[in-house]
């Protein structure tokens, strides 16, 4: 009896996998047109990148390293990644404004950019970091082995980093309309072997420089999908 | 001895499951015959890398027997490698409207859901944003 039901239970598996055995896995490119094309030629102004204001609080000295990280991080990606001709960084540019917002509106701001520096397009953002260094106890659902019954526990959760929340924009100098506007966010957890914490903060962070190098140049996804051999 | 009946019957049934299937796709339709033969040679051409060839290969199949939801998942596919991802969209909804449990079409189209929405869904409008956003100076 034993036996029989294991040869239907074979019989039963090799009809399925015969009749599945068409639809395989391959792996795509998919192939992404950039957001904003540019030819190379173009002479591209990085900057100002401002820190976006919290109401009730002060600038910290975490903003400001973040906010010149953030500058580093961004002219190596655009100039090494999307191969943008970038014009040197300048030290005096003051903003009339912090507000990306407002310095948006003042298209007077831009156009100074261009004669300044013979900008083509101006790249700034606006960027808001936060420090995470969160540990506590959350309830959780869990469902036992022993008898199947739900109960709830106890469970550590520490969150350590920082997050990540940018404003990209893309003016065009000339006339200071907004030609790109681009929101990304993004955590990075703290690495408790760096000596100096706030270094690199925005390295390795693939979400990031996969979506600011995607706004100049193609891009390929590399993606799984099942096709039908027959 | 035993495992040698239990072989010849396990190849029996994969004999007679293949030849279900094949019976079942040819039946004496020269269409069906075609359309699988395109089939074949757009899965082979297309892991060559050759999409836009295997596309049309897979669209050539469905004129022949449309409605087919294998052959809407192949072209759906096809329609993402070659760029066309509002079509491939529409291929897999239609796909998927045909035969709902058809699991390689779910999956895939459950990957594609994510890739639209993670690359491909429009970013908010600019203008609109930037006017919402009281202008305050610090």
């Amino acid at each position: 009896m034993r036996r029989r039901t294991i040869e239907f239970l074979v019989i039963l598996l090799a009809v399925a996998a015969t009749c599945g055995a068409g639809a395989r896995e391959v792996r795509i490119a998919l192939h992404l047109d950039p957001e904003f094309p540019l030819d190379g030629t173009e002479n591209v102004f990085v900057g100002p990148i401002l820190i976006e204001p919290r109401e009730g609080e002060n600038v910290q000295s975490v903003d400001l390293t973040a906010a010149r990280e953030f500058d580093v991080f961004l002219r190596k990606i655009l100039r090494r990644d999307a191969q943008l001709h970038l014009i040197p960084k300048r030290e005096d540019l003051r903003p009339p404004s912090n507000n990306i917002a407002s310095l948006l509106l003042d298209a007077d701001f831009w156009k100074a950019i261009r004669e300044e520096n013979a900008a083509d397009y101006v790249v700034a953002a606006s960027i808001d970091v936060k420090v995470l260094d969160r540990a506590g106890y959350t309830t959780e659902e869990y469902v036992s082995p022993q008898d199947g019954k739900t109960y709830f526990r106890q469970v550590m959760v520490e969150e350590t980093g920082f997050s990540y929340d940018i404003l990209l924009v893309v003016v065009e100098a000339e006339t200071g309309k907004l030609l790109h506007r681009e929101q990304i966010t993004d955590f990075q957890p703290k690495n408790e072997r760096k000596l100096e914490e706030y270094t690199d903060m925005f390295t390795d962070l693939y979400t990031l420089q996969n979506r600011l190098v995607g706004i100049f140049v193609p891009r390929a996804v590399q993606v799984k999908r099942a096709l039908y051999a027959n | 001895m035993r495992e040698k009946k239990l072989l010849v019957k396990v190849g029996a049934a994969l004999v007679l499951a293949a030849a279900v299937i094949t019976g079942a796709a040819f039946a004496g339709d020269p269409n069906s015959k075609e359309a699988s033969a395109e089939m074949k040679w757009g899965f082979k051409v297309a892991r060559r890398g050759y999409w836009q060839e295997a596309l049309m290969r897979f669209e050539h199949a469905n004129a022949l027997t449309p409605n087919q939801p294998r052959i809407l998942n192949n072209i759906a596919v096809a329609q993402e490698a070659n760029g066309l991802f509002e079509m491939a969209l529409l291929t897999y909804q239609e796909g998927l409207s045909l035969d709902p449990s058809n699991s390689a079409l779910r999956r895939n189209y459950t990957r594609f859901q994510e890739f639209y929405a993670s690359y491909i869904s429009p970013p908010e409008v600019a203008e609109d944003k930037g006017e919402q956003d009281a202008p305050k100076d610090n």
